[in-house]
């Protein structure tokens, strides 16, 4: 009975042993960062791996693929390596502005299907094509910098929060398109320049990093970035450039007959950073006169985003969700129908809160 | 009122809160959320607390018939509706606990092959499972209840604080417009929220286990209350994180919103999440077998480690023959079906039987 209940107990044990797949991180071809292009019709795959010739050393190369579509992009790559692929560190892919055109909504969906993708992966939209990009960063020999790049700038910067999963939560739902970080190639350097607008998951246009400043503001809000403008005083002109402490955006949406009206309602706390020397700032009758010349500023610099965005028949700061939040029979469709007519009202408050510790 | 069994047998009325606990939160608060917003969308968390309101009333109800019998429901069955009627509603409720362990048993194995050992064999996993069981069922009640004890606490404290990492990226738009639902949807999205709290019903079987059963119910109420707002916060969180869309995409929502949570070191979390929830798992399917096993020592009088292996042999050999996702998917279904009218109809019902021959007899 005791040998019996040993044999028993000492099972899990050596069952362990059988059927668990081990992936041990020397024994996988770990790929950091994947890039999707089409090429004469056909879909090519570039993903960037890293390779540990010593401690502390990384070097990055690069597997090439090229198939009819994009779903065996993986395997094909398998085929080359030494080790099996695996893509439980994949946190960057990047989409050639060709292929993003014709919908990158099937790839980044079949990602999700898969339970080691993580949800914090960042997605782009590059310039030209994808390889131009990856090839470039291939030099840095800095694991992860393409996805670090956007997370800085998330954090610090004018992008907003974006990944894998808020890509998702826009995509399967309706109110919101889907926005990207664009990349581009300046200076043999890799640089993000705005963001990439995308409708059901294929490319439209992309904005500036000043303007997506602005819509960073609209969608959640934001605690960091820096905003330059262009001041005229007394016929001469100067810049300034403002370090934003808080921003928040308030919507309240009207319901009229037909057409909604969105009163958006936006505050910002900055400081200055920097300004051009002919400005005064010890006088209160100037800070005054600057904050109504950036009050009207953003004012228009919101209008012509969302004219911007409706002229593109986009929808990035969520127009829609604000107005389903408050409607009792939503349609989608209808709303879409009616969004290049959209009124919105804007009311900005900006209050300069010091000037560094010199004026 | 003085107890059946003997002393040494009975856990204290305390402990009650535990079995509940366990015995409600299993597999399905990994899920729930996505078949909860099927119908009332997310107006749902409206039928997780209007379902919590009903099942507070059927433990009221368990504890009056219970009570009055001063034993557990196959004594109450075969006293009140003699030995045929009242055999076959035994044998009922024995496969009503067992069918219910061998779903949170094989949705369990299910949820380790997806998302941690995809090359795992289910005969595997479920002999080393199965194993672990038999020690743990065989060791008695007071052994099952130490289990319920720390299936409540490790989770608590590891696994729910995982869920708030996802708020950074909460949208609370997500919630509005509220009340957008009709009460028809809410209701049959409360129906399907049942299912999430079925497993209390093995108090019919526990009961006599307890120390001074009148007063547990205190406990027990507790329990109930403890359950329901883990998944009320649970489904609030999954809510303003997952937009509509997205969550009916999403199989497994608990573990893919834990999936943002980020530490150094730690990639994934969640792997080490569905690694804890055995320590939830086993003490929730140890007492519906154990209350199923119960159920045929007192039904055929065979003694409980002989129907203990015969029950899990079968459960391995089930386990291995479910083999597709919409198989499993069938037969949960299934049950809910069957969970929906023992609970709503039967149990009020043998409340007001026994409430009446109670009067009349007196």
């Amino acid at each position: 009975m005791k040998l019996c209940f040993l044999s028993i107990f000492s099972l899990p044990f050596f069952l362990s042993g059988c059927g668990i797949h081990e992936r041990i991180i020397d024994d996988v071809q770990i790929i950091e960062a994947l890039g999707y292009d089409r090429e004469e019709g056909k879909v090519k795959g570039i993903a960037i791996y890293p390779t540990f010739a010593e401690q502390g050393n990384v070097k990055l190369k690069i597997y090439k693929t090229v198939s009819d579509s994009y779903e065996d992009i993986l395997p094909r790559m398998n085929a080359k390596s030494a080790y099996p692929i695996e893509t439980g560190k994949l946190d960057f892919v990047l989409f050639g502005k060709e292929y993003a055109t014709q919908g990158i909504e099937d790839v980044i969906t079949n990602f999700a299907r898969n339970p080691n993708t993580g949800s914090r992966m960042q997605l782009g939209i590059a310039e030209n094509t994808a390889e131009d990009i990856l090839q470039s960063s291939k030099h840095v020999n800095l694991s992860f910098h393409l996805s670090e790049k956007i997370n800085q700038n998330i954090e610090s910067g004018n992008l907003p929060k974006m990944n894998l999963h808020m890509f998702l939560n826009n995509s399967y739902q309706e109110g919101r398109d889907q926005i990207l970080p664009y990349l581009i190639l300046e200076e043999g350097q890799i640089k993000i320049d705005g963001l990439a607008l995308l409708k059901n998951g294929k490319y439209i246009n992309h904005i500036n990093l000043r303007k997506s400043f602005i819509l960073k503001t609209l969608i959640d809000g934001s605690h960091n970035g820096q905003y330059k403008t262009k001041i005229t005083q007394n016929k001469k002109e100067g810049f300034i450039l403002l370090k934003n402490l808080n921003a928040k955006t308030t919507y309240t949406v009207e319901k009229s007959e037909g057409i909604p009206r969105i009163f958006i309602d936006l505050t910002i706390h900055a400081e200055i950073e920097k300004a051009s020397s002919w400005f005064d700032l010890k006088k209160d009758k100037d800070i005054v006169k600057l904050k109504r010349i950036l009050n009207e500023h953003f004012k228009e610099e919101v209008q012509s985003l969302i004219s911007l965005a409706q002229g593109y028949n986009v929808d990035p700061i969520g127009l829609g969700e604000k107005v389903r939040a408050t409607s009792r029979n939503w349609d989608y469709q209808r709303f879409m129908d009616i969004y290049p007519e959209l009124k919105t009202t804007v009311h900005t408050n900006v209050y300069i809160l010091n000037t560094g510790i010199e004026e | 009122m003085k107890s059946l069994l003997d002393e040494r047998h009975l856990v204290s009325s305390f402990y009650v809160f535990f079995l509940i606990f366990t015995n409600i939160i299993g597999i399905g608060i990994m899920s729930f959320q996505r078949d909860i917003t099927k119908d009332a969308g997310y107006d749902a968390w409206i039928s997780i607390i209007l379902s919590s309101i009903s099942i507070h009333i059927l433990v009221w109800m368990i504890y009056r018939i219970l009570g009055i019998a001063n034993n557990d429901v196959i004594h109450v069955h075969k006293f009140y509706f003699g030995k045929w009627i009242g055999g076959l509603f035994n044998i009922f409720v024995i496969f009503y606990f067992l069918i219910l362990a061998l779903i949170v048993f094989r949705v369990y194995i299910e949820v380790v092959q997806v998302w941690l050992f995809p090359l795992m064999k289910t005969w595997q996993i479920s002999l080393i499972l199965l194993v672990l069981i038999y020690y743990v069922v065989s060791g008695g009640f007071r052994v099952i209840t130490g289990m319920c004890f720390w299936g409540t606490i490790i989770p608590f404290i590891i696994l729910f604080p995982l869920n708030f990492f996802s708020l950074e990226f909460a949208n609370f738009h997500n919630l509005l417009p509220v009340f957008n639902h009709s009460v028809k949807e809410i209701v049959s999205s409360s129906k399907a929220m049942l299912f999430q709290y079925v497993g209390f019903e093995t108090l019919f079987m526990f009961y006599p286990f307890i120390k001074n059963p009148d007063r547990s119910q205190k406990w027990a109420h507790i329990g109930l209350l403890f359950s329901s707002l883990l998944y009320l916060i649970i489904a609030l969180i999954t809510f303003v994180f997952f937009s509509e869309g997205h969550l009916n995409q999403t199989i497994w929502p608990t573990l893919t919103q834990m999936k943002i949570a980020k530490f150094p070191l730690i990639e994934r979390v969640e792997f080490i999440v569905v690694s804890m929830w055995l320590l939830l798992i086993l003490p929730n399917i140890s007492v519906k077998i154990w209350a199923g096993c119960r159920a045929i020592k007192k039904v055929i009088n065979v003694k409980q480690r002989i129907s203990l292996f015969i029950v899990l042999v079968l459960f391995f050999i089930i386990a291995n023959v479910l083999k597709e996702r919409s198989q499993i998917e069938r037969l949960n279904e299934m049950y809910s079906n069957i969970a929906f009218y023992f609970v709503y109809l039967y149990i009020p019902f043998l409340f007001l039987h026994i409430h009446i021959k109670h009067k009349i007899t007196k």
